[in-house]
């Protein structure tokens, strides 16, 4: 379980303070799917890589795995993400000097997984993946919905409990971005907690709950039927 | 792991070209540098280890001190205390005399002029030199034995093996050849072209030297202790022991007093020059300033690998968040990035060492030296460049690898991360220290060639040009006068000769004869002092040195000839004809040269002298190299001690005087070779050791340029990338072209110019300690340095112009849609 408690977000650059999220409460069930939606600017992004643990908040709890990380160290945090996190971006940040298959394997590597396993399993998620053939290829060789089920592939082949995605369909064209929604409800279907950051109400239609933000507040948030 | 940071090492070399080819090549550039200028020094600094038992061998060393005098210390002592040695000290495991002669060595027609150093039977049980034929226990077995180096063996019997062949050492003297031995390497003070016993029939010396206490200049004596310990020992207690042998074998005159050193072996090429030393010193001076320009040119071309690792660093933020997304924490990318810094130190470094190589014998050119290239193998080398290796990858690693993994992640990974705010300051400072590195080099490179350009147009007092040295005139008592005479009055027929004289020393030997004139009543301590030069009557025309009191020598007058007709010092003359130059006008106690002109002063060598009639005065002489002021000098008609001949040719015929000169030598002179020089030549050589600095300082000058100019030029690629937008906006309000261009050039310009602070006083402060050996130099002025600065700020501004240029002239609307 995921839990924001008054958690605060300030930037400061030296006289101006920006706050990014004001006093966020939110929780979020182990394998629920979460859309969090809001026009540009009002906070979303930075919501996600608290949740990611890739930013720590000014103030307030981040309770995860029944930690409060909000003051972990960086070592700490490292660890957490390695445990529990997967992230999907929308530029879908894949290493362009690695071939497919060690983008993939990047995320085996730091969890010290031996050779033969990695194998085993980036072969394994590549094939689920529908890109085993594209395996040694580079990023720049591949379509924009092909780099992005490498990016899934990433962010899937340590079997996260939580999965991230910072809008994963706002680079692809609506084919792509339907495949690439797919992927997210059949994991979601296997037990992952997912949170999606999106524009697109359509795509934020296969979440089970919507959270809307403007200015760094929730300003509303409706279950909706699965 | 390991294995991913290796390809990912690898295919970012292979990825960002600019990046690859720019750190590359300055790391190779700067190692070729370091290990070119290592290897000299390694050479310097290991003088005699590779000898066995380098440890164990002491040379006795002599200082000779008298009352109010400076004292003469020399690397040689008196011959006959090796027997008194040997008795005194039983313990020792040998000991040697060596003295080095040059002889005309004969082999049938062929014949050449060589080293022969004369020692003692137990020289090779002293020094264990490799033989390639014969062997140490027999090869001096016999007193006119003979062992050759490789070289002269080669020289005299070309392939065949010369054991059991006849050398003439200076006719009629033969000699067997017992042995050969492996060339010496260039670390030892050793010169043993060929090596024979000191009673060999040729050798001069053979005075009876066991008996000899009269010259503590004859030879150089060695002894080899027993163990590395005995040898410490005998460092501290040899010198008593040697005095108290000295006292007691030998009457020393009131006043004077012997001291000894026992000086171990391998520190003698480091120790003070001593007269007598059989190689030049090593000079630390000149070594630690090699030493210095080695370190920061490696450093300072391992700075482009800094300064464009944080600069591209932009470009691997993104790389660096992810990573950290997928989980990986800071020191694990601290690894990542150092290792990544070490490999292309590494690959740099092995560039340039296999670059060194090629160029090893254009840079043994460059400093003069027959440097070995097996240096460049030498583990003990290769160990010291690996240690060194380690420090450099350390030195650049550490920063980049530092600012790249603590890029915070949420940030890196919208690419947004700017740098630290050190990061910039700590690239320009990068910046500043490289510039200020080619600046100073450039300077101090200026100012050297402005020196030198001085030292060699500055007139002397005498013209050097068109005038052969003939060298090796032989002095052999009576017969020398008449032989001089003979010689110079044939010479001097042929139409393409048009003077001859002979003299004891050539200018560009440093004399150091002194004496002191007294005045009435003073003595030699309170004399004025001046150089002395003996010279033949002919001297002064022969160099166009032009009297301006007074006359030159006459051959008529009995003053001027008393040592023509007295070729010997057993019957001293009344009063002697002397010439002197300005300089000495207070010498003689004469305010001008017309007043000086038929003083009579006598003339004092410590020891006694005589009166000198003062015939001429002519304008001062450079005589020494200018590193010397002007001193006093007298010169004195003493042709039977003379030493070479200079002759003045007519230059459009001057074939014709060389063959003439040969064919007069020959008929003069049978028994000797010779040996023709260019004064001027001879003039302009001792000042090689400068002109070489120089080229070393031009070459290393443009060295660390072109490293701070690539750097920059890639600084300058990376953020103007990265400021495209900047333009952009700066444009689309109204700003020119131009401007943009100014605005970019000044951000690069800055720490050029800070780098002034720094060059200035270091090139300030090193050029005037160089300046300082010479008496006469050019002004130190602030123009070398000016002209150093405006250089280096324009070749920076032309490295990156280009950048600027093309950044400054994007449309608006492209620069714009940048992100």
């Amino acid at each position: 379980m995921l839990k924001l408690n008054a958690v605060s977000k300030v930037y400061r650059t030296d006289e101006v303070e920006t706050t990014a999220l004001h006093d966020i409460n939110l929780e979020i069930a182990d394998g629920e799917f979460t859309a969090i939606m809001g026009p540009s600017g009002c906070g979303k992004s930075t919501l996600l890589n608290i949740l990611g643990t890739l930013d720590r908040p000014t103030s307030g709890e981040f309770w995860i795995g029944g930690q409060d990380v909000a003051r972990h160290s960086e070592r700490q945090l490292a660890r957490v993400r390695r445990k529990h996190i997967g992230f999907i971006f929308q530029s879908f940040n894949l290493l362009e000097e690695l071939s497919v298959r060690e983008n993939v394997e990047l995320s085996l590597l730091y969890r010290g997984v031996s050779s033969g396993e990695r194998r085993r399993k980036v072969a394994a998620v590549l094939e689920r993946m529908g890109i085993a053939h594209r395996a040694d290829h580079r990023p720049s060789q591949l379509s924009g919905g092909q780099q992005q089920r490498v990016a899934v592939a990433r962010a899937l082949v340590c079997a996260p409990n939580v999965v991230l995605a910072d809008e994963p369909t706002g680079n692809l064209d609506s084919h792509h971005g339907d495949e690439v929604m797919g992927l997210l409800k059949a994991l979601n279907a296997e037990g992952a907690t997912i949170v999606m950051v999106t524009h697109s109400a359509d795509h934020a239609a296969n979440a089970r709950r919507i959270v809307n933000l403007f200015d760094g507040r929730i300003v509303a948030e409706h279950q909706q039927a699965a | 792991m390991f294995g991913h940071w290796l390809t990912m090492a690898w295919r970012v070399v292979k990825s960002d070209k600019a990046f690859t080819l720019i750190t590359m090549l300055s790391l190779s550039v700067g190692a070729m540098a370091a290990v070119l200028i290592g290897s000299f020094l390694h050479e310097e600094l290991n003088h005699e280890r590779w000898l066995t038992d380098s440890d164990r061998i002491l040379r006795v060393e002599t200082t000779f001190a008298r009352a109010g005098r400076p004292p003469i210390v020399t690397a040689t002592t008196f011959p006959a205390l090796k027997p008194a040695l040997d008795a005194r000290l039983p313990e020792l495991a040998a000991t040697s005399r060596l003295t080095l002669q040059w002889n005309t060595i004969e082999r049938g027609e062929d014949r050449e002029s060589y080293q022969v150093a004369f020692v003692d039977p137990e020289f090779f049980d002293l020094f264990k030199l490799p033989f390639v034929e014969g062997d140490a226990e027999t090869a001096l077995a016999t007193p006119n034995s003979l062992v050759l180096s490789e070289t002269a063996a080669k020289r005299f019997f070309g392939g065949e093996s010369p054991i059991g062949e006849i050398l003439v050492i200076e006719r009629p003297f033969e000699s067997v050849v017992t042995g050969v031995v492996r060339d010496l390497p260039n670390a030892t003070h050793l010169l043993a072209p060929m090596i024979a016993r000191l009673d060999n029939e040729a050798a001069r010396a053979n005075t009876p030297f066991d008996e000899n206490w009269d010259s503590f200049s004859a030879a150089q004596l060695y002894a080899k202790a027993s163990s590395p310990e005995h040898a410490a020992r005998l460092v501290e207690e040899l010198p008593s022991t040697v005095a108290s042998i000295v006292a007691a074998s030998t009457e020393i005159p009131d006043g004077v007093t012997f001291s000894f050193d026992a000086t171990p072996i391998r520190a003698i090429h480091f120790s003070a020059p001593k007269s007598g030393d059989l190689k030049p010193r090593g000079d630390p001076v000149q070594l630690s300033l090699f030493a210095a320009i080695a370190t920061v040119l490696l450093v300072v071309s391992g700075f482009n690998f800094v300064i464009l690792s944080v600069a591209r660093g932009a470009q691997r933020t993104r790389e660096v968040g992810l990573r950290k997304a997928v989980g990986a924490d800071r020191g694990v990318l601290m690894k990542q990035y150092f290792v990544e810094s070490a490999l292309f130190t590494l690959g740099g470094v092995l560039i340039g060492y296999a670059a060194a190589e090629l160029a090893h014998p254009w840079f043994a050119r460059l400093v003069g030296r027959d440097l070995e290239l097996s240096t460049l193998r030498d583990p003990a080398f290769l160990a010291t460049g690996v240690a060194v290796v380690a420090g450099l990858i350390v030195v650049i690693g550490a920063y980049p690898a530092v600012f790249l993994s603590s890029l915070r992640p949420a940030s890196a990974l919208r690419g947004r991360e700017r740098a630290s705010a050190a990061a910039p300051i700590i690239t320009m400072s990068l910046v500043t220290v490289q510039f200020a590195a080619a600046i100073a080099l450039t300077a101090a490179a200026i100012i050297m060639a402005s020196q030198i350009h001085y030292i060699m147009n500055k007139p002397l007092g005498f013209e050097p040009a068109d005038r052969f040295i003939l060298h090796g005139v032989r002095r052999d008592g009576a017969t020398t006068l008449a032989r001089l005479e003979t010689f110079k009055t044939r010479l001097r027929a042929h139409p393409a000769i048009r003077s001859v004289s002979a003299t004891s020393v050539l200018p560009d030997w440093d004399l150091d004869d002194y004496g002191a004139f007294l005045l009435p009543g003073q003595t030699f301590d309170e004399g004025a002092r001046s150089l002395f030069l003996s010279v033949d009557v002919d001297f002064l025309k022969n160099f166009e040195m032009p009297v301006v009191a007074g006359r030159d020598f006459d051959i008529a007058r009995a003053r001027d000839r008393y040592f023509y007709d007295h070729p010997t010092f057993d019957d001293p003359p009344e009063i002697l004809s002397a010439v002197i130059t300005r300089s000495a006008l207070g010498a003689v106690g004469a305010e001008t040269p017309e007043a000086a002109v038929g003083k009579v002063i006598d003339f004092d060598f410590g020891g006694g002298g005589f009166p000198l009639e003062i015939v001429g005065v002519i304008d001062n002489v450079n005589y020494r190299s200018l590193r010397h002021e002007v001193e006093p000098l007298v010169m004195v008609p003493m042709a039977h001690v003379s030493n070479v001949f200079t002759i003045h040719f007519d230059p459009a015929r001057h074939g014709d005087a060389a063959l003439a000169i040969e064919a007069v030598w020959n008929e003069t002179y049978p028994d000797q070779l010779m040996s023709l020089d260019y004064v001027d030549q001879e003039m302009i050589a001792q000042y090689d050791d400068d002109r070489r600095l120089l080229r070393l300082a031009l070459t290393f000058a443009f060295v660390a340029v072109a490293i701070a100019c690539l750097g920059l030029y890639g600084l300058a690629a990376f953020s103007v990338q990265r400021r495209t937008k900047e333009v952009g906006v700066r444009k689309a309000l109204g700003a020119t072209t131009g401007q943009v261009t100014v605005l970019m050039l000044w951000r690069f310009a800055v720490p050029v110019v800070v780098a002034n602070v720094i060059a200035w006083p270091a090139a300030f402060f090193a050029m005037r300690a160089w300046l300082g050996q010479f008496a006469y130099h050019v002004p130190l002025n602030v123009v070398p340095f000016a002209v150093a600065s405006a250089a280096g700020l324009a070749v920076a501004l032309a490295a990156v112009g280009g950048h600027a240029l093309r950044a400054a002239a994007t449309r608006p609307a492209l620069a714009l849609r940048v992100e």
